[in-house]
């Protein structure tokens, strides 16, 4: 035996004292904690952490970035610059230098011949590459089926949209006349993904190679012409080529990315990107609720081998250390098959939505899997310290008097470290600053509810003889609550978070829905007329009218530009970041109504009386840009003829809804004798299209727009969102069932001996399921009302200040969370303390 | 052995009690007490339980203190082992003032010079029989912790229970687990805490006869509390502590 010595004194001994790095140490009681089954629940709370973030992070960039990609097909390019002259050489030298790709576009009105026929066209010259997003189709005859192409036209060639044939009078193989060339009609241009923006002033397109642009002889100094410089990359070169050209760009060249180019698709694409990143703070926030579960239930069955281990001579820093080791090691391993298994879980809900996402899904990056994994980090630093922290206050004296628990960690250090944790996260993973803080403003607010409602019952059920007038079978579960204040305040915070997250989730993923339908209902408006003379506003109607062609508003359009504000010209009245504003460079569509156009809501001021001459309403969004206010006097310009109207309501539009939509409306009386043409918008589907060519027949100069492709674009990006938002949903939902588990599992010791005890007294099976049901039923009816109350208070701050979505309450969610809190905790308490009754106490009593 | 023993309660002030202790540092003493009081507030009302409480123990001695349920045996062995802290007076432990020492330098303290025996076994649930012997040397930085342990293990009969959990072995296995942890650090004095508390008679008779049997020739000092007279009377004084102060009774 190694301890027999021959004669022992205090002098001299055979075992050495020596500090020794914890590190090996921290390693051996994390394989024996594995070992012994202790760190199953901690574990299993960090893998979800960091498996359900990385997936959210992988799944929100992939469809982020296909979304963006197919947001720039609509720009042909992920950026581009616009300019009245070929842009400079050192730009595009600079884009060369970072690897991206270019493509040059010219476009310019011009008159093009064939024959007798002349026809005012928008030509466009394109280059090889072009587009470098998105496709053009194209048909071997004027409305004729068609098909995507690969290829631009050649020299000498030229592709022409259907409605300039008959206009012309020539077919495929024909030639025209553009400038001092000839070209040859080789096919029917149906569709450029690119021509979204400034439909307004379109004629028929005939586009052409570049390389015939020289012999056009059209292009002269001082020609209105508009150049157009695509580029394409990845999007970090991207964003440094964006940065660094910003200050370059002289006044004339004007940047543009994907998202500028149309309202309708961008607001889409930003409220999608929202709601994936409220979808990732739910999970993160749930992520955190279970880990501090699991971390406080590891702290408390760490109380009695810490204070063994200080009785056996360690310090109350070797603990720390020993523990903090072990949990790093933990966070460590995690992280690694935690980021795996969220790559497999994204991949899986990629694999099975392949039908419905985005043809081109990009390659999953790096760095959400580094965010997922540093998830981990944080979730256990910011849940998991505050009660572990608490076991260096353990006395050795725990040995003699188990009684001897540390003080609990102060509230307001677990909370606040919580909550800085969930707000550092969600920014982290989101960027969303003001969703982080609407979360973090409900997630106290709940808490604070909970404290007064913790000091409610105190001072009403506190005291003892009203407690012991409780049926016997109800005393263990209201006392644990009282007694436990700071225990039960944190199981029921984690409950209620828990049907908070999910309920907000789901009620907005509901408004969302609803709103996107409402944008783009069946019939949506798929085709612009525009260009319509007064003089056929008559025929026109009445032609739409017979063939029972469903019509918005026509409207007369009249340009002019905005030059003074209250006398002020209008450069220097607006602030220096708003001189460049589009609205103030080019001609603005004006418009006059005697009625508020349907999708237009008034927000100050009120719509003029018919028949009154003075007035003029502005749309909210440009006003609040250039600083103007009700009353302000704007001076415009019009076919050179000034006249100045004062602002007499200021109203919002929705742009997304394919109808026309104006910066400035008039009354009647103050534009009537303005030169005008017409504009509306009209529903067709596919059978009626033919009816197209009598219009075009009977209105020659009249200009159609097809926008069926945009809005497939929207459509088929709003079906792949909905799919995406409902793949959130049920990660999130997995994450909420995960945290019961372990806020259940955190308190199963405590409820296990109560009941092994009940049991050995003579209490009968049903006696201690009401009684461990009962309390489950009655903490999920609180969290339930109390999840409610977050949950109004969450979607009110979200829809109001983020999505722009109305807000009224979900009574519904006042029942139902109460009903859904007591059923699924009294489910999982059933299941929980199946145990006590399958075995004999005498066994739990002796493991507990 | 009257020498060794004073429960005179107001024999000595605790600045007197620091040189006295300082004094007897060179003599080997394993345990010194001088003047403890220990008084907690219980109800809001004060309770003392120690009252000017005198105590020495030498090297290699074996002390039981005897008392009964609520005498404050615990409270004292708490004291004197450093696990607690007098409300005045003075402890000393091989040779060292623990009283005026923080917590983390009483660790040490202990660490380095006592085992513990206690009635609830205290093993840790986590660790098999083997790894909590191992645990002490593992603190300590002992080399070859495992070795050390499994002969211990194998001295106390478990030679065959090594990867056992505690969970998995009787109360009488446990306390013998126990004993060997407590032993492994070759500790100077060695505390136990009603060990034979929490077993039937005989396998309590066993435990203690292991208990001497694996400190036979170590040398190493035993400091007893119990309610068992027969066990006490092993031991080769009993203290009786009553009405906070230790008297002789054998």
């Amino acid at each position: 035996m190694s301890v027999n010595k021959s004669s022992k004194s205090i002098q001299g001994k055979a075992v050495i004292h020596r500090p020794k790095s914890t590190f090996g140490l921290s390693l051996r009681f994390l394989i024996r904690d594995w070992r012994s089954g202790e760190l199953w629940l901690l574990v299993a709370a960090l893998l979800m952490a960091v498996a359900v973030s990385t997936a959210i992070a992988l799944f929100s960039e992939r469809l982020q970035l296909a979304l963006g990609r197919q947001v720039a097909e609509v720009l042909g390019a992920d950026m581009l610059i616009r300019s009245p002259r070929p842009v400079q050489p050192a730009i595009l030298a600079e884009a060369q230098k970072h690897g991206l790709k270019l493509s040059t576009i010219l476009e310019f009105p011009s008159v093009v011949m064939a024959g007798d026929e002349m026809q005012m066209v928008s030509a466009k010259a394109v280059e090889n590459n072009y587009p470098l997003r998105g496709h053009i189709r194209t048909a071997n005859q004027p409305f004729a089926p068609d098909q995507i192409v690969n290829d631009t036209p050649g020299a000498g060639e030229a592709w022409l949209e259907p409605r300039l044939f008959p206009l012309l009078g020539v077919d495929i193989g024909d030639q025209v006349m553009l400038g001092n060339t000839w070209l040859t009609i080789t096919r029917a241009i149906t569709l450029e993904t690119d021509r979204g923006g400034d439909f307004y002033s379109f004629s028929p397109r005939l586009m052409f190679n570049m390389e015939d642009l020289e012999s056009t002889g059209i292009i002269q100094p001082g020609s209105r012409v508009s150049w157009k410089t695509l580029l394409a990359g990845d999007l970090s070169s991207l964003e440094i080529f964006k940065t660094w050209s910003k200050e370059r760009l002289d006044t004339s060249e004007r940047l543009m990315m994907a998202d500028d180019s149309r309202r309708d698709l961008r607001n889409s694409v930003v409220r999608l990107k929202q709601f994936l990143g409220l979808a990732s703070m739910a999970a993160m926030l749930l992520a955190g609720v279970a880990v501090a579960m699991a971390s406080q239930r590891f702290a408390e069955r760490r109380f009695d081998s810490c204070a063994v281990m200080r009785c056996l001579g360690a310090s109350r820093q070797q603990v720390l250390k020993l523990l903090l080791g072990e949990l790093a090691f933990v966070a460590l391993l995690v992280a690694l098959p935690g980021v795996a298994i969220g790559w497999l879980l994204q991949e899986g809900v990629v694999q099975l939505l392949k039908g419905v996402l985005p043809a081109w899904l990009p390659a999953p990056g790096v760095m959400p899997m580094v965010v997922g994994g540093a998830t981990g980090v944080i979730t256990l630093a910011g849940f998991g310290l505050a009660p572990l922290l608490r076991l260096q206050d353990v006395s050795p004296l725990r040995v003699l008097r188990r009684d001897l628990s540390p003080a609990p960690a102060a509230s307001w250090l677990v909370y606040s470290f919580s909550l800085m944790a969930v707000f550092l996260l969600l920014w982290y993973h989101t960027g969303e600053i003001v969703m982080a803080l609407i979360l973090a403003i409900a997630s106290s607010a709940v808490l604070l509810m909970i404290s007064l409602g913790m000091q409610f019952l105190l001072n009403h059920l506190g005291n003892k003889q009203r407690l012991s007038n409780l049926p016997v079978f109800w005393r263990p579960g209201v006392s644990r609550i009282i007694q436990g204040k700071g225990k039960t305040s944190a199981q029921l915070l984690a409950f209620t978070l828990t049907f908070m997250a999910m309920a907000v989730v789901l009620i907005l993923r509901t408004d969302l829905l609803d709103r996107w339908q409402n944008e783009l209902p069946e019939e949506t408006p798929n085709f612009f007329a525009m260009n319509i003379q007064p003089s056929e506003v008559e025929a026109y109607s009445r032609f739409l009218e017979t063939s029972n062609v469903d019509t918005s508003q026509l409207y007369p359009i009249i340009r002019g530009r905005l030059i003074r504000i209250n006398d002020v010209p209008v450069r220097e009245a607006v602030s220096k970041e708003e001189k460049n504003n589009h609205a103030l460079n080019r001609e603005l569509n004006m418009t006059w109504s005697e009625t508020l156009p349907e999708n237009n809501h008034l927000e100050q001021g009120k719509w003029w009386a018919p028949g009154s001459d003075d007035g003029l309403s502005i749309e909210a969004e440009l006003a609040q840009k250039l600083g103007i206010n009700m009353g302000d006097r704007l001076t415009f310009m019009v076919s050179g003829n000034e006249f100045t109207e004062a602002v007499s309501s200021i109203r919002t539009v929705q742009w997304e809804s394919f109808r026309p939509n104006f910066y400035m409306i008039f009354p009647e009386q103050a534009l009537q004798d303005m030169p005008a043409t017409w504009l509306n918008s009209f529903y067709l589907d596919s059978e009626d299209k033919l009816l197209l060519n009598g219009l075009i027949t009977q209105f020659p100069t009249m200009t159609l727009l097809d926008l069926d492709a945009v809005i497939n674009q929207v459509q088929k990006m709003l079906a792949q969102s909905t799919i995406a938002v409902e793949a959130m949903l049920a990660a999130l939902l997995l994450a909420g069932l995960l945290v019961m588990m372990s806020v259940i599992e955190s308190s199963i010791d405590e409820r296990l001996r109560e009941g092994a005890l009940i049991r050995s007294l003579g209490g009968t099976r049903r006696q201690l399921l009401i009684m461990q049901i009962g309390e489950f039923v009655l903490f999920g009816i609180l969290a339930g009302l109390l999840a409610a109350c977050g949950t109004e208070l969450t979607s009110y701050l979200l829809n109001t200040r983020v999505f722009e979505l109305s807000w009224q309450p979900v009574w519904f969610i006042w029942v139902a969370l109460p009903l859904l809190g007591a059923i699924v905790l009294g489910a999982a308490g059933w299941l929980g303390i199946r145990r006590v009754i399958s075995q004999s106490p005498a066994n739990i009593l002796k493991e507990v | 052995m009257n020498d060794a023993l004073s429960s005179s309660p107001n024999a000595l002030t605790p600045e007197a009690a620091a040189e006295t202790t300082a004094s007897i540092e060179s003599t080997s003493l394993a345990v010194t007490a001088f003047g403890l009081e220990k008084t907690v507030v219980a109800r809001d009302s004060p309770l003392t339980i120690l009252s000017g409480l005198d105590l020495q123990i030498k090297s290699g001695e074996s002390v039981a203190i005897v008392g009964t349920s609520g005498s404050g045996k615990s409270t004292l062995l708490g004291i004197l082992a450093g696990l607690d802290l007098p409300t005045s007076g003075s402890v000393s432990l091989a040779r060292k003032r623990i009283d005026n020492l923080d917590e983390d330098e009483r660790a040490r303290v202990r660490g380095e010079h006592t085992g513990f025996v206690f009635q609830s076994f205290q093993l840790l649930s986590n660790l098999t029989a083997l790894e909590n012997v191992m645990l002490p040397l593992e603190l300590a930085g002992v080399d070859n912790p495992g070795e050390r342990a499994k002969n211990l293990l194998t001295r106390v009969g478990l030679e065959h229970r090594l990867e056992h959990y505690p969970r998995q072995l009787s109360g009488g296995e446990q306390q013998r687990v126990a004993i060997a942890r407590a032993f492994a650090g070759e500790p100077d004095i060695l505390f136990a805490d009603e060990p034979t508390g929490n077993l039937d008679e005989k396998t309590g008779e066993t435990i203690i006869e292991l208990l001497f049997e694996v400190n036979q020739g170590s040398g190493t000092t035993i400091v007893l509390v119990t309610h068992d007279m027969d066990l006490a009377r092993r031991c080769q004084r009993v203290l009786k502590l009553h009405g906070g102060r230790l008297e002789e009774i054998s």
